[in-house]
């Protein structure tokens, strides 16, 4: 078990940059999601961790250890491929038995820890079949199996369910946050769903286009985004985001409607951000805001309405009860302490 | 008339009838089996002669019109074959060259193809390129040279000098082919491989050659194939009897045996067996092979 | 071995020139063996046989070869014998090619419909390929043979009278044999190739043809035919690189004869060689074929890229 250290590094291929001045640690015994959309460099970082690219500038350290140009199999960590990469001419107990080959374990304990691993994923009665006879989930529990029967000091998953349908997906994203109580081990993991990542992380780091946006709990990545594009990058549908001209220090302008902020701001515009379920519908007199109906999605748990305020597109939450239809007009009631504020030009969070 | 009345009327036409009797699929595939068995005859009938051939003793051979299924099918002519002239001798020698050009030309060309399709260094394309410009010209073009070049290493009147000879010729089209399908091996399996602290050869030996069998089967057989059959490097360079191999051994065969015409091709029924028996062995593997590196 | 250990080994500097140098070199070891290997057997001949052409190849060790330019080469072009080799060189290929690719791509077209035995079928059509040429000039030589001969036997028969056609001693009807022997030899080969490409024609594109209402003649022209393109070409100039290596159905059949008006370019250079040892000359004509059969391929290879 291991902390890991992200020092000022930074990666550059011919071309672009793809991880700019990271800095990040992760605790001993931590799961840490890094999330973003494709390209933010997220893959590239868990790569630079495993050896496989060595970074431009910067220090890994893996326990206080510097780890730059450690060859992979001397940094004791093990990675799972989005692609599982089983190599498909031995079988499942071949599979995870290699490593431990490689490492000249002696070969009871090897089929020791091979049994146990198989035993904890379910895997018993498929050892001995090849890659090509398992189903998706079987063959990823292999490729999990090969990385947990080695002990690492930490475990890199590159995206591991991206390749499952969606139910399976669900199990397995349970299964992995058991697995990783049980073994309590320090778990990195990359993804772009930002549900994976709010659901399994214990911090997420939200990274785009190679700089890290923000890491935090999830909770406080939802409840204070730092940023724009985490504002709008966590929580789904996103967070409305509207552009409002600032009149007197405290209130602002959408549209034709005043809505007051939780703080006075100096700057002349701002970006206001009210996540959907932070609404409350009202009658007209109540409400600050007026919005025409657009489309309402029924998600049976949940209701949401698409539609226009004095032109600009909101999103709203609301009970599934409530019947509203297109073209109507709806009363918004907009609590000013869930009212997120942010700067226009650097993205950045004012209160 | 309306469009539906001539229509009706095109189909009564006697033209009409017999273009959608053709159209009928049973006579379909009888047409085309008749065609394809027409090849197939034509394709096989002379070995089918050289066979009956092989079984009749000499005299029946020269009469005139020749008889197409033997009389009195006899095994003089095999026996024969194989106890004069050395004939083992030149098939032994036939099985030194073939496999030892199989083994080399395997070992060089799984080496210097895993270095193309893996690494990227300065002048990969170029010296691939290199190596496939001798793609374009034929070999036997080059008896001339390489004779005088054996000559010098006094590799003149030796197996090992074919064998160099044979590997050599074989490397672009091995290179070329295995390079293809080494690179189809996905990088993260390579990279699996380094994390679980694979050296750069053992990759090679424990993944890449593992998930090849199949491409280098392919190589192995057009190799073997190739040397089996090879006739002007061998019959140039090779001057003494004991050295021979096969396909010399049978041209020479009409020269000092004139009319043996039955226990020739006897021989040549023997000297085509193994390749026979390595093709049919291999039907599956050559059809793949062929495929993949058909197309660039 | 642990990461401690491994730092203490290596300071950073150290590390960095070591790892820089192995991962540098590695892939030029690796193919170091098959290079050498290569230049020294084909690539030098290749230079050494332009080389010798351009000598006078004295056959005694250790004398001197002197340098003659491009006398050799002159002497080739007024040779009639080589105006006679570079005529049939031209016509074996014209006379093979075409129909060995026709032939081919029926058989081809034939066996991927599903017909019953199509393995038996593909294997037997494919026998003639990997039958040694020896076997098989020795072979039809026999069936061609004026007096034993099948075919004149056949001929015979059918035509109530005694055929004595002198297949091999005259000069046509030897070019004829020659030239048959190549086709039924290749057939198999390209069928083999074309049958491949068949399998592997877009079937979404056909479906979505057909679905829109193409005729089969339509299909054929607009989606089938040009995706076999790159195919087409390839066997093209195989077959065309192939032609120009004729050599051991003429050498054994017909030796040249009679009176070298068979010979192909490479059976004259090599009768100069090794018969009448002037190796120069030889190493002449060798080149220029050398020449000519690398610009047609490099001519070819440009066409197929364009297209392709």
């Amino acid at each position: 078990m291991a902390t890991v250290d992200f020092v000022g590094v930074t990666k550059a291929f011919s071309g672009h940059v793809a991880v700019k001045a990271l800095n990040l640690h992760i605790d001993d015994g931590e799961f840490m999601v890094l999330v973003g959309p494709s390209g933010c460099g997220k893959t590239t970082t868990l790569r630079i961790l495993a050896g496989l690219e060595e970074p431009t500038e910067g220090d890994i350290l893996i326990d206080s250890v510097k780890v730059n140009g450690v060859p992979p199999r001397s940094r004791d960590i093990a990675m799972v491929f989005q692609s599982y990469a089983l190599y498909p001419h031995m079988t499942a107990y071949d599979n995870m038995a290699f490593g431990l080959r490689m490492r000249k374990v002696p070969g009871h304990e090897i089929a020791k820890r091979v049994e146990d691993v198989a035993s904890l994923l379910g895997l018993r009665m498929l050892l001995q079949r090849k890659p090509r006879q398992l189903s998706g989930g079987e063959r990823q529990r292999v490729a999990l199996g090969r990385a947990i029967v080695r002990k690492p000091r930490a475990f890199l998953l590159d995206e591991p369910l991206s390749n499952l349908d969606a139910k399976l997906r669900v199990q397995t994203r349970i299964e992995l946050q058991r697995l990783h109580r049980s073994l309590n081990a320090t778990f990195i993991y990359v993804t772009h769903d930002q549900v994976e990542a709010m659901t399994m992380g214990d911090r997420i780091a939200v990274m785009n286009d190679g700089h890290l946006e923000q890491v935090d709990t999830p909770k406080e990545l939802y409840d204070h985004p730092r940023t724009l594009f985490v504002a709008s990058f966590i929580g789904s549908p996103s967070m409305n985001l509207i552009r409002a001209k600032v009149l007197e220090r405290a209130t602002v302008l959408i549209g034709s409607y005043h809505v007051r902020l939780p703080i006075p701001v100096s700057q002349n515009e701002v970006i206001v951000g009210i996540r959907p379920e932070a609404f409350k519908i009202g009658s007209s007199d109540q409400a600050n805001l007026e919005m025409r109906v657009d489309i309402v999605e029924t998600l049976g748990s949940d209701q949401y309405v698409y539609g226009l305020v004095d032109g600009e597109s909101v999103v709203v939450r609301t009970d599934p009860m409530l019947r509203v239809q297109q073209g109507e007009k709806i009363g918004l009631i907009v609590p000013s302490n869930k009212v997120h504020v942010f700067d226009p030009s650097t993205g950045r969070r004012l209160n | 008339m309306s469009v539906l009345e001539a229509i009706a009327q095109q189909r009564q036409s006697a033209k009409y009838r017999i273009f959608q009797i053709i159209k009928n699929w049973k006579i379909d595939i009888s047409i085309r089996m008749l065609i394809i068995l027409l090849f197939m005859a034509i394709s096989i009938f002379p070995f089918f002669y050289m066979l009956s051939l092989s079984f009749q003793p000499v005299g029946d051979i020269l009469t005139f019109p020749p008889v197409l299924i033997p009389n009195k099918p006899t095994a003089v002519n095999y026996i024969q074959a194989w106890q004069e002239n050395d004939f083992a001798t030149y098939f032994i020698n036939s099985m030194i060259v073939s496999f030892g050009t199989v083994i080399g030309t395997l070992i060089f060309s799984v080496l210097t193809a895993y270095g193309f399709a893996r690494y990227k260094f300065r002048g990969r394309e170029f010296l691939f390129y290199l190596f496939l410009a001798s793609l374009v010209v034929p070999g036997i073009l080059l008896v001339i040279p390489q004779y005088l070049l054996m000559k010098d290493f006094g590799l003149l009147n030796s197996r090992r000098g074919l064998v160099l000879l044979y590997i050599s010729s074989n490397l672009a089209f091995s290179i070329f082919l295995l390079r293809s399908f080494f690179e189809s091996v996905p990088k993260e399996l390579e990279e699996a491989m380094r994390m679980d602290g694979v050296s750069e050869l053992g990759i090679l030996v424990r993944l890449i050659l593992p998930l090849s069998m199949s491409s280098l089967a392919t190589v192995a057989i057009f190799t073997f194939n190739g040397a089996w059959d090879e006739f002007v490097l061998a019959y140039t360079m090779i001057t003494s009897a004991g050295k021979r191999t096969l396909p010399m051994g049978l041209a020479l065969f009409l020269g000092e045996h004139t009319l043996a015409w039955g226990q020739f091709f006897a021989a040549s029924v023997i000297a085509t067996l193994p390749i026979v028996l390595v093709f049919i062995v291999s039907q599956k593997w050559f059809q793949q092979g062929i495929s993949i590196g058909a197309f660039k | 071995m642990a990461v401690e250990e491994f730092n203490m080994q290596h300071t950073t500097l150290y590390r960095k020139k070591v790892s820089l140098n192995m991962r540098h070199l590695f892939p030029y070891l690796i193919i170091l063996p098959g290079l050498i290997f290569y230049l020294l057997f084909t690539v030098y001949p290749i230079y050494s046989q332009f080389q010798i052409s351009f000598l006078h190849w004295v056959v005694t060790p250790g004398a001197v070869s002197p340098f003659v330019g491009l006398a050799n080469y002159i002497q080739a072009f007024h040779d009639p014998v080589v105006l006679v080799a570079a005529r049939n060189t031209a016509l074996y290929i014209i006379a093979t090619v075409p129909p060995q690719m026709i032939l081919g791509m029926i058989a081809a077209y034939l066996l991927v419909t599903k017909i019953p035995g199509a393995a038996i079928w593909r294997a037997a059509i494919f026998l003639p390929v990997i039958t040694s040429w020896v076997v098989v000039s020795y072979l039809f030589s026999y069936l061609f043979n004026s007096q034993e001969g099948l075919v004149n036997g056949a001929l015979s028969v059918l035509l109530h009278k005694d055929i004595v056609i002198p297949w091999l001693q005259d000069t046509w009807t030897a070019n004829g044999v020659i030239w048959l022997l190549a086709v039924w030899k290749g057939i198999g080969w390209s069928m083999v190739v074309f049958l491949a490409a068949f399998m592997n024609l877009p079937k979404d594109q056909i479906e979505s043809a057909r679905v829109d209402g193409a005729s089969s003649l339509r299909v054929w022209w607009h989606v089938i035919l040009p995706s076999l393109r790159p195919v087409i070409t390839f066997v093209f100039v195989m077959l065309v690189i192939g032609g120009t290596q004729a050599f051991i159905s003429i050498f054994l059949m017909t030796q040249g004869g009679p009176a070298n008006s068979t010979q192909v370019m490479l059976t004259y250079s090599y009768q100069q060689a090794f018969v009448f040892f002037n190796f120069s000359y030889a190493a002449a004509i060798a080149s220029i074929m050398a020449v000519l059969t690398f610009g047609l391929s490099v001519l070819f290879i440009r066409v197929l890229r364009e297209r392709g």
